[in-house]
């Protein structure tokens, strides 16, 4: 390699091999994402100086505090956990051309229902945890499969159906927990406690992080293969694309979208079991906990990508462990983090935004010609 | 007197390189005339049209109104000038009223709201003038095609149009409609109006347009009085005489008909016969070539052949069995399908090639392990098909998105040919690639022949069907208005009169006959 | 039985319908008009919560519930003017635009109520003095429903309902926004300005919605609380779907809606039957959610009708 040409050459490779359309997509994705986080914290700084009368040590504290010690640590990962499961399961939905809010109802559906079978069924230890888990996760597909299948067959609009069976989770629970299975001497609407050999069993000494952040990676991992590798990954992902070149291609695209949904629905059912059994003595949710829509969310920031997925969610759950140490610590509220959420969100899933023909044109001038015919079909495409 | 209102003079326009669509055209109409344009398609007969009503932007040439040199940028610009064009596709909002639809962007107010009463009378009195019946009030979804038509050039005499541009006007009308619409036409034109039709239909030429412009591969052929002209010429004017196709077809070892189409009727939504009483075979070995000008029922075969639409009478047998009634049943028939719309129906933009170009393969049992892929052997699979259609590309895992046209239609035909078992149906296999492209391609559907599969190959490329097929039939509004055995036998001009309706053959071909 | 009675027979069970239908007809209003531009806005509620939030805090600074009303609809036109920038400049996915408005809102709310009083759920707002129309309200039973200490905010939405149908019937501006959600291609090629016009379709639709959160904040309670919205922009945007978007229709299935919601409320003193509160409470949800579906399958069967000769497949035309 001491010869220059040589080197040229190699460098010349390399470049192309840098600037070829597939690593500049992901270039060009990984700056729009991180140009949208870094909006989003600015406002975020201004908002947070404009109420704070110290904000110099609430933005300490929520930038840094999350990362002080294993302990604030440890909380990044409980936090990032049931938005890992919300976030996977939103991602199989979208992939499938959806937007079934049913996430939401789904991990309060699956807590619930993890919570009722630890207490009732008298399990062995080695299914104690496993079967609460799968139950929870059946019972939310059981409800979930109403909304997907009424859009794929019927075309009932599945956002704002989802949504209202949501709240009619929700209230159906609270009922169960304040009339059929409450345990009075909580002092609360609440279930029973939690036996032990049900609760999820610590990963981290000292800190709240449990297996179940191993589950949800094993979850992302299966996602992706599910999606990438497998004929029935394949089908959703065509139909949601382009159902015009699914359906060409014979795949049952009404079909398809059912799966997805059902399955994303029951990934958030698992991941409000794993919340409950990880976190909870007792059921008490009276709210929906909101997690279906941070799905969405973390779902979007990954690009729809499972293995994107845990970094968007850890990213997230940072957020939350750094707004919560700051609502304790300062006098900022931790409900800035819904703003910074929201903002991502739109900056992210914007399309003008740092738009990819606009980046790319700029990288391209480093080298890569496209001929113009190319770049104007894809605006076009755009439109 | 004849006075040139308008003149384009020396227009160029390309869509990017190799895409030719005005090439120093001109074109000179006269006030008070109708004037028709005509042309092949991709003649560049709409482009200039849409250059002249600033749709598209042209590159060079200048365009002269009353001898005033003028730039349109916009329809609004078009508008000021008086400059007025009726699209093929209607350009109505369905769920508002007729009159609602002639006056939007130019509503009539009072006292600051939207005066309903002015624009029913304005309809009213226009429609009076102009001897066009619409009734005003009436919903634009409920109306028929015809009266759409008539609501559109409605709108655009409603801005004061002097120079009316018609995109193929009859193309939807059925012939009584014609006749009468070709009378308002002549109304139009006697109160002043200039009329300028795009279309390709040689008698509707001759019976109402008083001079004509051909165009053809984007050139200016020449402008005639249509009573000067006849329409064989003006045929062979359009089509031209092209250096014969480089390859000719051997005889077909013709095997067994593996689709025969029978007495297939097919009506559309206003109860026009899209196709009437075709019937016609494949043989396991050939390649039928489908000639027609585009609109002549095409699509609707496409659609029966593929299951989108049931025909209303007659059947269609596949490998001696009736037809299943959707596409997945009968790809598992093992006919496969290239479409004509590639970006729609033809590829994933968001997948990559590999997945675009293996998506057939993928839900085959051979790569498939279970549920999951043999990710190594689709791998292999799709290296195997690009190269085999020589996809010119940076890695099988690049979105699909970043190849070229002619590229991506060869990865559509790469998985298509690939997974054709008994039929292969392509609609426009090489609409809008390049040369070298289109000769992989057609090399790859002659081997596919000559393996004993049948080919229906539909295209508007008359050069395309001449040199692949040796059979081919001709469509003229849903009919087979010829079937021509040795397609070497036929002189182009006489395709041409049998695409242009001047000339039928005679019906029973023998093996409709003995049915 | 005679506890059904009792409230079908009382006048203030159809004020309390009333009331509880007003925001839903805010609301669905927004969604048509929204939806009459092309878009399907989701972002109606949080649009809402913020300009409840908005109305309760300038009516107690300001001292005057109409001021409050006013920044509430300002609150309301800011968020159509963001969605507007987001989905019309910026090009963003509807829905997304929608998702994230209601997280920021959510979260805005929260940490306004927080930044100020310290707590995180109440703002105490100033309500709307009630009306009484004089000799209406003199007619026996309807003038207690309709005529008898009944917010401004109810006579304004009824008229919103009206205005919103005159919008679309008589004037220019009505046709413009038509043509662009139903043919944006058609009103573009006549020189139609697409963009302008959903953006102030979407304006008009966030003052709408702005109008619904003031009337939970001033009318229907007299403080900000920040679960108060509680899915009723969603409901709202059933309700025009299932009114096909007249909005005549549109207001009578939110009034629907309402009464739904009344009953459930209602039916908690019952004492011949006890049905736990909870349940009642999802009520309102489950008749939204039959009303979709029925609403759909009607439509799919007149689609289906329709078309029988050409077999589209479902997901066509249920399609987008």
């Amino acid at each position: 390699m001491n010869n220059p040409s040589a080197w040229k050459k190699f460098f010349a490779h390399l470049r192309t091999w840098l600037i070829g359309p597939r690593w500049q997509t992901a270039l060009i994705e990984t700056v729009r994402t991180l140009g949208a986080i870094v909006i989003a914290y600015l406002i975020a700084f201004v908002i947070i100086a404009l109420v704070s009368d110290d904000p110099q040590n609430a933005i300490r504290w929520f930038v840094l505090g999350p990362l002080s010690s294993s302990a604030e640590r440890g909380e990044v990962l409980k936090n990032a956990t049931p938005l890992l499961f919300a976030g996977i399961g939103a991602c199989l939905i979208i992939r499938g051309g959806h937007f079934n809010m049913f996430t939401e109802g789904a991990f309060y559906a699956g807590g619930l229902i993890a919570a009722l079978a630890a207490i009732y069924f008298d399990l062995p230890p080695a299914l104690a945890i496993t079967v609460p888990l799968l139950c929870g996760m059946a019972g939310s597909m059981i409800v979930g499969f109403l909304p997907a299948k009424l859009k794929t067959a019927y075309g009932v609009n599945e956002f704002v159906s989802s949504i209202m069976f949501n709240f009619i989770v929700l209230w159906v629970g609270v009922w169960l927990i304040s009339n059929v299975v409450i345990d009075v001497s909580s002092g609360d609407n609440a279930t029973r406690p939690i036996p032990d050999p049900s609760r999820l069993p610590i990963l981290v000494r000292d800190t709240n992080v449990t297996v179940g952040i191993l589950i949800a990676v094993a979850v992302a991992l299966l996602a992706h293969l599910y999606l990438n590798r497998t004929k029935w990954g394949f089908a959703v992902r065509m139909s949601g694309d382009n159902p015009h070149f699914a359906r060409h291609i014979g795949i049952p695209v009404a079909k398809a979208g059912t799966h997805s949904q059902v399955i994303g629905i029951g990934i958030a059912g698992l991941g409000g079991g794993v919340e409950i059994l990880s976190n909870y003595r007792r059921f008490n949710w009276k709210t929906l906990p909101g997690y279906g829509f941070d799905g969405f969310m973390v779902a979007i920031m990954a690009k729809n990508k499972p293995l994107m997925v845990p970094y968007a969610a850890l990213f997230i759950g940072y957020l939350r462990s750094g707004a919560d140490l700051m609502a304790f610590n300062s006098d900022v509220a931790q409900e800035v983090v819904q703003i910074i959420q929201g903002l991502i969100l739109i900056l992210v899933a914007s399309e003008a935004f740092f738009s990819s023909s606009w980046l790319r044109n700029r990288i391209g001038a480093l080298k890569f010609r496209k001929k113009p015919d190319e770049s104007g079909s894809e605006v076009a495409d755009h439109v | 007197m004849t006075v040139p209102i308008l003149r384009m003079q020396g227009i160029c326009k390309s869509f990017g390189p190799g895409i030719i669509a005005a090439d120093d055209v001109t074109f000179s109409v006269n006030r008070g005339e109708i004037h028709a344009l005509a042309g092949e398609n991709g003649a560049g007969k709409t482009t200039l049209m849409k250059i002249l009503y600033g749709l598209e932007k042209a590159q060079r040439g200048e365009i002269f109104l009353h001898d005033r040199r003028i730039t349109i940028n916009s329809p609004k610009d078009a508008m000021s000038h008086g400059i007025g064009m009726v699209h093929q596709h209607f350009m109505l909002v369905d769920e508002l009223t007729v009159a609602e639809n002639v006056v939007l962007g130019i509503e009539p107010r009072r006292a600051g709201l939207f005066d309903r009463k002015a624009a029913e009378h304005l309809v009213r009195s226009l429609s009076e003038r102009y001897d066009m019946p619409v009734e005003p009030t009436a919903r634009a979804a409920d109306l028929n095609v015809a009266t759409k038509q008539k609501v559109e050039i409605l709108k655009v005499l409603a801005r004061n149009a002097e120079l009316i541009i018609l995109d193929e006007p009859t193309a939807v009308l059925t012939p009584q409609e014609t006749k009468r619409f070709f009378e308002q036409l002549k109304t139009l034109r006697d109160l002043g109006k200039t009329i300028v039709i795009i279309t390709h239909k040689l008698p509707e030429i001759k019976a109402i347009c008083d001079r004509i412009t051909i165009l053809r591969k984007g050139r200016t052929i020449g402008t005639y009085f249509v009573s000067d002209i006849s329409e064989s010429e003006i045929s062979r004017k359009m089509i031209g005489t092209e250096p014969p196709p480089e390859r000719f077809p051997q005889a077909d070892s013709a095997g067994l008909p593996r689709l025969s189409v029978r007495h297939i009727w097919c009506f559309g939504p206003h109860g026009k016969a899209a196709l009437k009483d075709m019937s016609f075979d494949l043989r396991g070995g050939e390649m039928l070539g489908v000639i027609g000008v585009e609109g002549n029922g095409q699509r609707e075969l496409v659609g029966v052949l593929t299951g989108k639409i049931v025909p209303d009478h007659g059947n269609v047998i596949l490998n001696e069995g009736i037809l299943p009634s959707s596409l997945s049943s009968i790809r598992k028939e093992g006919v496969s399908f290239i479409p004509e719309d590639r970006m729609n129906d033809g590829v994933d933009l968001d997948a990559s090639i590999e997945e675009n170009v293996t998506a057939l393969l993928r839900q085959n049992r051979d790569h498939l392990v279970g549920p999951f892929f043999k990710s190594r052997k689709l791998s292999v699979s799709g290296r195997r098909l690009t190269e085999g259609f020589d996809v010119r590309m940076g890695s099988l895992r690049d979105s699909i998105r970043h190849l070229s046209g002619g590229n991506m239609q060869k990865v559509v035909c790469a998985r298509e040919i690939d997974a054709c078992g008994t039929v292969l149906i392509a609609d426009q296999p090489t609409r809008g690639v390049d040369v070298g492209s289109l000769r992989t391609i057609h090399d790859q559907m002659e081997a596919l022949r000559a393996a004993g599969k049948g080919i229906l190959l539909i295209s508007s490329d008359l050069q395309e069907i001449r040199a692949l097929c040796r059979r081919a039939i001709i469509l003229h509004q849903g009919t087979i208005a010829a079937e021509i055995d040795d397609l070497s036998a036929c002189s182009e001009e006489e395709l041409g009169l049998y695409m242009l309706g001047i000339k039928r053959q005679e019906p029973v071909s023998p093996e409709v006959a003995h049915e | 039985m005679s506890d059904l009675w009792n409230l079908l027979s009382a006048p203030e069970f159809y004020a309390m319908v009333l009331q509880l239908a007003t925001p839903l007809v805010f609301a669905a209003l927004a969604a048509v008009v929204s939806n009459k531009a092309g878009v399907l806005n989701i972002g109606i509620e949080g649009t809402m919560v913020l300009a409840a939030l908005a109305a309760a805090l300038f009516s107690t600074w300001s001292g005057s519930a109409f001021v409050g009303v006013v920044c509430g609809v300002g609150a309301g036109l800011l968020m159509g003017g963001f969605f507007a920038l987001c989905a019309v400049r910026f090009r963003t996915n509807h829905i997304l635009v929608g998702i994230a408005i209601n997280l920021l809102s959510a979260g805005l709310a929260v940490f306004i109520v927080y930044a100020i009083t310290g707590n995180k759920s109440d703002y105490p707002g100033i309500a709307m003095t009630p009306w009484d129309v004089p000799l209406f309200k003199e007619i026996p039973f309807v003038g207690d429903v309709l005529f008898r200490q009944v917010n401004p905010l109810v006579f304004v939405a009824v008229l919103c309902v009206f205005m919103i149908r005159f919008l679309f019937r008589r004037t220019v501006l009505g046709v413009r926004i038509l043509a662009v959600g139903k043919n944006p291609v058609a009103a573009a090629s006549v020189g139609i300005h697409t963009r302008r016009i959903k953006t102030v379709a979407l304006l008009i639709a966030g003052g709408l919605a702005g109008l619904g959160g003031a009337y939970l904040s001033l009318g229907y309670m007299s403080n900000f609380n920040t679960g108060m919205v509680a899915g009723r922009g969603f409901i709202g945007i059933a309700a025009e779907a299932i009114g096909g978007g007249h909005p005549v229709a549109t207001a009578l299935f939110a009034l629907v809606f309402g009464a739904v919601n009344a009953f459930s409320l209602a039916a908690q003193t019952f004492t011949s039957i006890t049905v736990p509160y909870e349940l009642l409470n999802t009520l309102p949800y489950l008749t939204t959610a039959a009303g979709l579906v029925v609403y759909s399958l009607i439509r799919y069967r007149q689609s289906t009708h329709h078309s029988s000769k050409r077999r589209i497949s479902h997901e066509k035309s249920v399609g987008d």
